[in-house]
């Protein structure tokens, strides 16, 4: 449509700028012809008018003494127009117009004892124009067929490109990204599609990774358990006590099962949490309703924990969340630690920042696993977690869901003591 | 307009008779009165109502000292203190009578000032011709709208 319009008024100015040129170029020419004549009959050469000319010759009163044309004469009659009183005040001025498709001109120079007034018309002018004319109607023409073909090739080479996108878009399988040539719009869709396709592949990959992972946690426990109950079926005249140990083998299995359920059942909601109802979260409260649940854990494990709380640290989040990250932080450190070792946990503030760090002195993680802990399912010792620690790997993904919600930050860095260091940074929020 | 009504109904009653008396029409008379264009050096027409059931003589002698003050931009094309001396009326001519300041007007200018008086009285359909006295003495004569050309006379077709 943008280029029709263009187009049309290319053709306009096609049309009308020569003619308008070519106009006042010949009125100039004629312009300058009939003030020559003028002096020529004014300086007493002739007074003979030519075809196509009128000649009139008037005493300084202005007052026709010779008029050219007999039938029509204006002799004795005052020929009072502005260009008399132009040659009167000695600024005599030719005018060259076209009149009704003819270009007339005229002019009034002072003479001796007078003035001299001429009239001429040119038709030979408009042959000129009209010859023009005809020639910018032929290019015109030419250019309007040039432009229809343009935009037939145009539209076909469009519509060639846009099949290609559509081709790469409805085919059932990923055939690898779509190629469009040139540097236009219909490239740049090609492009976006392209990143959008590997996004969705990416996506489907997790997805599939996801829930691979997801039946081999459930799965475990589930065989242990199908293990369980087989050996006191088939077991014949089994005993209490031994019953009662596979019991409580089952029903830890059954406590690892829940937990992954729970723990998944988490991540769907942090996922799907599109607004978070966030409020002012003071951190000392969480964090030690947290260190009273695990204190006994510790205990066990004999792991000891050094706290330091400040006061007033808060930040925006929901006291839930703030629970999920400072328990699975300290619980890890506790889990994956040694007999006689050591779990700080700080919560301060800087100018700006919630900070809480958890560090302590145990196995420690692997630099090149820093990137991929926070992955769902992921363990940095599968065989050692499952079997002694009771980990799912599910933790610090719902830590670092839970940080991002907050709009907080999460750096994991190798501890001084040889352990892990994880601090987590949030925006403070004023007071409660 | 109310007020150049009663200027020129003032002018009536202290100008002189002519030797013919003649009624010209019940209506107020539509009238264009020619100055002087003091950026072009051309006429050009002002609109005036002269009073119904005037004498000629008066209304002629009324549109002739209209002529001689400035209108605003425009100008009278009569020299500075010319006075219109007599007026008279007689078988469709007007005889005009100026102070001798007329003399100053030659050439165009003098056309000009022609032309200004034959179309201001062109207004009136029973004045065919005039002519202009200076102190006595015919200094013009026969000067009629119709032997005015004001459109640039052209070639037949």
């Amino acid at each position: 449509m943008l280029s029709l319009c263009i187009f049309a008024i290319v053709l306009c100015l096609v049309n009308t700028v020569p003619v308008v040129v070519l106009r006042g170029s010949l009125c100039q020419k004629a312009e300058k012809e009939i003030s020559t004549r003028a002096e020529q009959i004014a300086a007493g050469s002739t007074a003979e008018a030519l075809d196509s000319e009128r000649i009139i010759l008037l005493d300084n009163e202005a007052r026709v003494t010779y008029d050219s044309d007999t039938e029509d004469s204006m002799v004795g009659k005052v020929l009072y127009i502005p260009a008399v009183r132009k040659a009167h005040s000695k600024a005599p001025e030719a005018q060259a117009q076209f009149a009704e498709e003819i270009m007339i001109s005229h002019t009034v120079v002072p003479r001796d004892g007078g003035y001299v007034y001429i009239f001429s018309r040119d038709k030979e002018a408009e042959i000129t124009v009209d010859k023009l004319k005809e020639t910018l109607w032929f290019v015109s023409l030419a250019l309007g067929i040039l432009f229809v073909f343009a935009m037939i090739i145009g539209a076909y080479h469009i519509k060639k490109r846009i099949k290609v996108l559509i081709s790469g878009v409805s085919a059932r399988e990923y055939t690898g990204p779509i190629t469009v040539s040139g540097n236009d719009e219909i490239a740049e869709l090609a492009e976006m599609l392209n990143k959008l396709s590997a996004q969705m592949i990416e996506t489907e990959e997790l997805r599939r990774t996801f829930v691979s992972d997801a039946s081999h946690e459930l799965r475990t426990p589930l065989s242990s358990i199908q293990l369980l109950v087989d050996s006191i079926v088939q077991t014949e005249n089994i005993d209490v006590a031994t019953t009662k140990e596979f019991m409580a083998d089952i029903s830890e299995q059954i406590e690892r099962l829940t937990r992954i359920a729970e723990r998944l059942l988490i991540l769907t909601n942090l996922d799907g949490a599109k607004i978070l109802a966030l409020e002012p979260v003071d951190m000392k409260k969480v964090a030690t309703s947290v260190i009273s649940t695990l204190e006994q854990t510790a205990h066990e494990a004999k792991v000891e924990l050094v706290c330091n709380f400040a006061e007033d640290v808060i930040f925006r989040g929901t006291p839930d969340g703030a629970y999920q990250i400072i328990f699975n932080l300290v619980e890890n450190a506790i889990k994956y630690n040694r007999p006689g070792g050591v779990v700080r946990v700080y919560i301060y503030k800087n100018d700006d920042e919630c900070l809480l760090i958890v560090d302590d002195n145990g196995i420690g993680i692997p630099e090149e696993d820093f990137e991929l802990i926070f992955e769902r399912f992921y363990r940095v010792d599968k065989a050692r977690s499952r079997k002694d620690k009771g980990g799912n790997g599910l933790g610090l993904a719902i830590v670092k869901k839970n940080v991002e919600n907050y709009n907080g930050k999460i750096k994991v860095e190798p501890s001084v003591d040889g352990g892990t260091r994880f601090t987590v940074t949030f925006p403070q929020e004023g007071t409660l | 307009m109310k007020r150049l009504f009663f200027a020129v109904l003032g002018v009536l009653i202290f100008t002189s008779c002519g030797t013919e008396e003649s009624k010209v029409s019940d209506e107020p008379q539509h009238m264009q009165v020619y100055y002087l264009n003091a950026s072009t050096n051309m006429l050009l027409a002002e609109e005036y109502d002269m009073p119904p059931k005037e004498n000629i003589v008066n209304l002629i002698s009324s549109t002739i000292e209209l002529m001689m003050e400035d209108k605003g931009e425009l100008k009278s094309v009569f020299p500075e203190n010319t006075k219109l001396l007599d007026t008279r009326f007689e078988q469709g001519t007007a005889s005009l009578e100026f102070s001798k300041e007329y003399l100053a007007l030659e050439g165009f200018d003098k056309t000009t000032a022609e032309c200004a008086i034959a179309m201001s009285l062109a207004n009136f359909w029973n004045v065919d011709s005039i002519d202009i006295y200076v102190e006595g003495k015919l200094v013009a004569t026969g000067l009629s709208n119709d032997n005015i050309v004001t459109e640039m006379p052209k070639v037949q077709e």
